[in-house]
């Protein structure tokens, strides 16, 4: 199966996904995989979003031409590379919505889909990941541990 | 009685039920797809229809065995007595269809009775001080609470309101032969795993498969109902799993398809006796849609962790808002549910509530706040209005050539002040209980919904009402329907146990007509 994008494309998304999840004292969309994510999505289950992103390459790469006289995204720094996206955004570019989207899936979505390797997006905001068959034992959180139940605990009949 | 029922999508075991949000509620496992099957919507009959949106086809029922119940939050609700009675109590009210039904809430009450206790409903009976008449305990104590019901209880507590343990179709214990539930999340939105969530898949399915008098037949679309020279249905002519057009004989029919997809089946069987559709001399098949109001989400965060993904959905509620009060602004009303989350992960990522929509200051929020946070729904009742309606798109047809439905709603200004009441009230709540940030949504404005009511309405008179007091056709003696569509008025409720009951309700009845030899 060849891949929806060639290298500079996907070099281009990979620079942007990093700019929506940046890494900092924790992984960010690069180390999470997230454009493994995309991709295999737009080979699968949102392969009519494809030649969105394909347009919406070329349009980040001529944005970068016209604000930067540089010719690629993926060469600006990130400061930059915030504006041009910026803009995208403030156009309602639809190529920027679905990148949003599809970045946050491939993030804080099951690794299954190819996204958040190791875990590591689950792993900033303390979800332990899926819990079946165990489940949990109350109490859940804060608030049922401490605060009045006016009702009692659950007791068997 | 042997019964055949036939479900259009497939039939899913509990296996196929796992913690993937991104499977179950970016990619809609559960639900049909717009390619496949579609709907059209427009807010009034001026306006040119849109193909709905897979996000606003998700925001519907799941097409498979155990449909809705499959996902749902299981808050299971007797209905008031005044429910029943809205016309004589707050009504009429201008530009909207509002009657009384048929029937009251004392004949319902048995049933209610029967339906909590064949499915297993957790719940405190007598607890909530607005609740009808009951006569019996719940079979099965609460739910365990979640971080978002002890919220809930507090800012109540603080405010005069009365929160009480949310009645829900899931098993707080061993029951019936199916294990208690491990609050492992991943539940409204999501099939259960553990059989713990008394879908009609788990409670009901499978007691009707052991009499050997029932044949489940799933991928089964149903295409028309044929009549004989009576004007009776002779059966059901329905697309095989494999796409072959097959009929099936049958004495009576029970349509049960939803408020949507059932005046459409109507609709679709058109012939020169029924030129309008089937049923449908009254000419309000598919009239009088109610999808419940433009409730607006409602994201609180709070500074202790919930810890939202452990826990059933909701488990603390309160029905202070309920009763019409006109100082208000508006008639009737609703409730809010603070849920926990579930595991919506991607979902609070995408919300509105971060102070960016993505970057540093995006990643700090997830960071900070997601173990912290509740959303809550608000359910509020919609007025009946006749021009809201389902037909026939005149243009999209589904896999199957067949016309799609066609979805006219606006909801009635009623509606959307109750709506911005209720998020008002949610925040309210919320700041009482302590909560650092409050996002309250504009009101959702519904294209479609879980819960899509009305359109086969019940009534005495066969001019103005599709089936009669037992859900019988007025017009095809042996054709019944069980589903919402038959809902007069929609209350400020979620519909599941009102449906079950007066599915019991109507099978009682038809039980006692076969017996007496009047279903020929």
């Amino acid at each position: 199966m060849s891949s929806v994008f060639d290298s500079h494309q996907r070099a281009t998304i990979q620079a942007a996904t990093a700019r929506i999840i940046p890494t900092d004292h924790d992984p960010g969309a690069l180390e999470a995989g997230v454009i493994d994510y995309i991709e295999r999505a737009l080979s699968g289950h949102a392969k009519r979003s494809a030649q969105l992103y394909l347009d919406g390459v070329v349009e980040l790469d001529r944005l970068t031409l016209e604000q930067f006289g540089v010719e690629a995204f993926a060469a600006l720094g990130p400061a930059e590379q915030d504006e041009i996206l910026r803009s995208l955004e403030q156009g309602a570019s639809r190529f920027f919505a679905v990148l949003l989207e599809h970045t946050m899936e491939g993030f804080y979505g099951d690794p299954r889909h190819g996204g958040n390797k190791n875990r590591v997006g689950w792993k900033m905001i303390g979800f332990p990941g899926p819990s079946f068959p165990k489940g949990y034992e109350p109490p859940l959180g804060w608030y049922d541990a401490n605060e009045l139940d006016e009702f009692g605990s659950a007791k068997k009949r | 009685m042997s019964v055949v029922v036939l479900e259009r999508g497939p039939w899913y075991k509990r296996g196929d039920f796992t913690e993937d949000e991104i499977g179950f509620k970016r990619r809609h496992f559960l639900w049909p797809t717009v390619e496949e099957e579609p709907r059209t919507w427009r807010p009034n009959a001026q306006t040119a229809s849109e193909k709905l949106s897979p996000e606003v086809q998700i925001f519907s029922n799941a097409m498979c065995v155990g449909a809705g119940t499959i996902h749902y939050s299981a808050i299971s609700w007797r209905f008031h007595e005044s429910d029943f009675r809205v016309k004589s109590i707050d009504g009429p009210v201008a530009g909207t269809s509002i009657e009384d039904w048929p029937i009251g809430y004392e004949e319902m009450e048995p049933y209610y009775e029967k339906a909590e206790w064949t499915i297993g409903v957790s719940g405190k009976g007598w607890s909530n001080p607005f609740d009808p008449p009951r006569k019996r305990e719940y079979p099965l104590p609460p739910v365990a609470r979640n971080s978002a019901g002890a919220i809930t209880e507090k800012g109540c507590r603080s405010l005069g309101f009365h929160a009480f343990p949310t009645p829900v179709a899931i098993l707080s214990q061993p029951y019936d032969g199916r294990p208690g539930c491990i609050n492992k999340g991943f539940c409204s939105g999501y099939g259960c795993p553990v059989g713990a969530k008394s879908s009609t898949l788990e409670a009901l399915l499978p007691k009707a498969l052991a009499t050997g008098k029932c044949d489940l037949r799933p991928h089964s679309m149903v295409r028309e109902f044929p009549l004989d020279s009576q004007g009776r249905v002779t059966g059901v002519v329905y697309f095989d799993a494999a796409g072959k057009e097959q009929f099936q004989p049958a004495r009576l029919v029970v349509l049960a398809a939803g408020g949507v997809e059932t005046p459409r089946l109507l609709l679709l069987s058109q012939s020169s006796r029924f030129p309008h559709g089937l049923a449908n001399c009254s000419g309000l098949v598919g009239k009088n849609l109610m999808l419940h109001a433009p409730g607006p989400v409602v994201y609180a965060i709070f500074p202790e962790p919930l810890d939202g993904h452990k826990g059933s959905a909701s488990t603390r509620v309160a029905q202070d808002f309920y009763k019409t009060d006109s100082r208000r602004g508006f008639i009737r009303g609703g409730f809010m549910h603070p849920r926990a989350h579930g595991g919506d992960l991607i979902d609070y990522a995408l919300q509105p509530i971060h102070g960016a929509r993505w970057g540093l200051k995006h990643k700090d929020s997830m960071r900070a706040t997601w173990r912290y946070y509740l959303h809550s729904h608000c359910t509020g009742e919609s007025l009946p209005v006749e021009s809201n309606t389902v037909d026939l798109d005149p243009e999209v047809k589904d896999r199957f050539g067949l016309s799609v439905a066609r979805i006219t709603h606006t909801n009635h200004e009623n509606d959307v002040r109750l709506a911005v009441y209720l998020g008002e009230r949610s925040k309210d709540i919320f700041e009482a209980a302590g909560a650092t940030k409050v996002y309250v949504s504009a009101p959702r404005l519904r294209k479609l919904h879980n819960h899509q009511m009305g359109t086969c309405r019940m009534g005495n008179d066969p001019e103005r009402s599709v089936v009669d007091r037992w859900c019988r056709s007025h017009d095809v003696p042996n054709l019944f329907i069980i589903d919402a569509s038959v809902f007069v008025t929609g209350a400020g409720l979620n519909p599941a146990l009102t449906i079950e009951a007066n599915a019991f309700r109507v099978c009682d009845y038809i039980v006692s007509e076969a017996r007496r030899g009047n279903l020929r």
